[in-house]
């Protein structure tokens, strides 16, 4: 299985483990990744705000040069998947870009979600796995982009979403039931109102620690961000303490294959995970 | 195309023709986009509201609300309502003129984010968080704020000190050139 890699800006920094995780699980489920070469921003939260023509342009350019490839796109970062999908349905639905950016169509654009739960690669997870994850409690955080928009993702429930956990579920992770799968965590006012991300976030925090998950687990490089570096000021401003690890769906199946990088990975986090590993007989 | 009425921007800031303006004229206010929306109660004009001030033509009160800016574009809105009214779908058109047409708008640091991350794009071709951050709190004067953190993302290896420039930089200021951003 061959793919052409979209790693996106956040993959080279704040989601550095993202890309480390998804990588390395790849080579370990035979799947080749050829990174776009060159490639640019896709414009993520803001350009879609501020200018229609940046909103397409920007993915597009490398959108052509990954149908010139002709292998399928695989985008791990949730933001980076939404924005080149919506560009590639806008270059076919309106002539006016056929002109400048000729996209006909003939690749696929895949979340890192997508690409893990393709039947074949579920099974050679299960194949493969060298220690099932028994024991570990999380609940499955999908976000926005994960779903939405839904005529842009077209899911297949936009409400509850279960590719994720049937992923967990082969880790033998126990996926446990809560109402905040596909809630905001505030996304794009990070920084402008971080009022707001801390009051949205904490609602997300409260309810895992509320079902006694030991982890949310995510695929989107904003939801991680929001949740792993705001725990120690929603603990400021609550006097309650706060530290819920949260960690990518690839960084729990590198675990189970047992691969030294999660080491690094899990350092990488604002909210270490390794005193609950360990307490999990997971290290 | 539907115009502005009563509008002190008259003719500036319109609904966009056709299939847009169809849509939201199947809006009958049950209110689905305000129970759902994860910041309706710190908005000044609730999601209905806008919808419905967008059918009215009145987009001077959406130009100059909050809401404009807080909306998070989640699409929980767009999801659930019955009748496929999507509120940043509406917004984005509204949201592009009113920063061409360098309208005043409130939580103005919002915009001036999104400037900055274009400005970062623009500028290397991929964002570079500390040169993007940088640029953002010159603007907003917010120089402390985040300095913890920041120190922290630094020590995990999450930011680079020097960024990346892509080689295709020219072709994306070539973009930019053709866009509306300035």
């Amino acid at each position: 299985m061959e793919f052409s890699y979209y790693p996106g800006c956040s993959l080279t920094g704040s989601a550095r483990e993202l890309d480390e995780s998804f990588r390395s699980v790849c080579d370990k489920l035979d799947v080749q990744l050829k990174e776009l070469p060159d490639w640019t921003c896709c414009g993520a939260s803001s350009a879609h705000l501020v200018d229609s023509y940046l909103e397409t342009a920007l993915p597009a350019r490398d959108l052509l040069t990954a149908e010139r490839l002709g292998r399928d796109v695989v985008a791990p970062c949730a933001a980076c998947y939404v924005r080149m999908k919506a560009a590639a349905k806008r270059l076919i639905a309106e002539k006016e870009f056929q002109e400048q950016f000729p996209f006909k169509g003939s690749i696929n654009i895949l979340s890192g979600m997508d690409m893990l739960h393709l039947d074949e690669l579920r099974s050679r997870l299960k194949e493969r796995m060298t220690k099932p994850l028994e024991g570990l409690r999380v609940v499955p955080y999908y976000g926005c982009l994960a779903v939405r928009p839904v005529e842009v993702v077209e899911p297949a429930d936009p409400e509850n979403p279960v590719q994720m956990d049937h992923i967990l579920e082969a880790l033998g992770v126990e996926v446990l039931n809560w109402p905040y799968k596909t809630d905001c965590c505030g996304g794009s006012l990070a920084l402008t109102r971080t009022d707001l991300v801390l009051k949205l976030s904490r609602k997300l925090l409260d309810m895992a620690v509320y079902v006694e998950a030991d982890a949310i687990v995510t695929l989107c490089p904003m939801c991680q961000a929001n949740l792993d570096t705001r725990q120690a000021d929603i603990s400021r401003e609550t006097g309650k303490d706060y530290s819920v690890p949260i960690l990518y769906l690839t960084e729990l199946i590198g675990l189970a294959f047992r691969d030294p990088g999660a080491l690094t990975w899990f350092d990488r986090h604002i909210v270490s995970p390794a005193n609950m590993l360990a307490r999990k007989g997971l290290t | 195309m539907m115009q502005t009425r009563t509008s002190q921007f008259a003719g500036t800031i319109t609904v966009p023709a056709g299939e847009l303006t169809a849509v939201i004229n199947q809006c009958y206010q049950c209110g689905k986009c305000s129970a759902g929306c994860p910041v309706a109660s710190e908005m000044d004009l609730m999601p209905h509201q806008l919808v419905r001030l967008a059918v009215l033509g009145n987009l001077d009160r959406i130009v100059a609300s909050k809401s404009i800016w807080l909306c998070l574009t989640c699409h929980t809105c767009g999801a659930r309502c019955p009748n496929g009214v999507d509120v940043p779908a509406l917004l984005d058109p509204i949201r592009h003129q009113a920063l061409r047409a360098k309208l005043p708008t409130k939580e103005s640091q919002v915009p001036a984010f999104h400037n900055a991350f274009l400005k970062t794009i623009r500028t290397f071709g991929r964002v570079h968080e500390l040169f993007m951050i940088g640029l953002y709190k010159m603007k907003t004067r917010t120089y402390f704020k985040d300095m913890e953190l920041a120190w922290q993302m630094l020590r995990k290896g999450k930011v680079h000190l020097l960024p990346h420039r892509s080689s295709n930089v020219t072709e994306i200021k070539e973009l930019f050139k053709q866009s509306s951003f300035k």
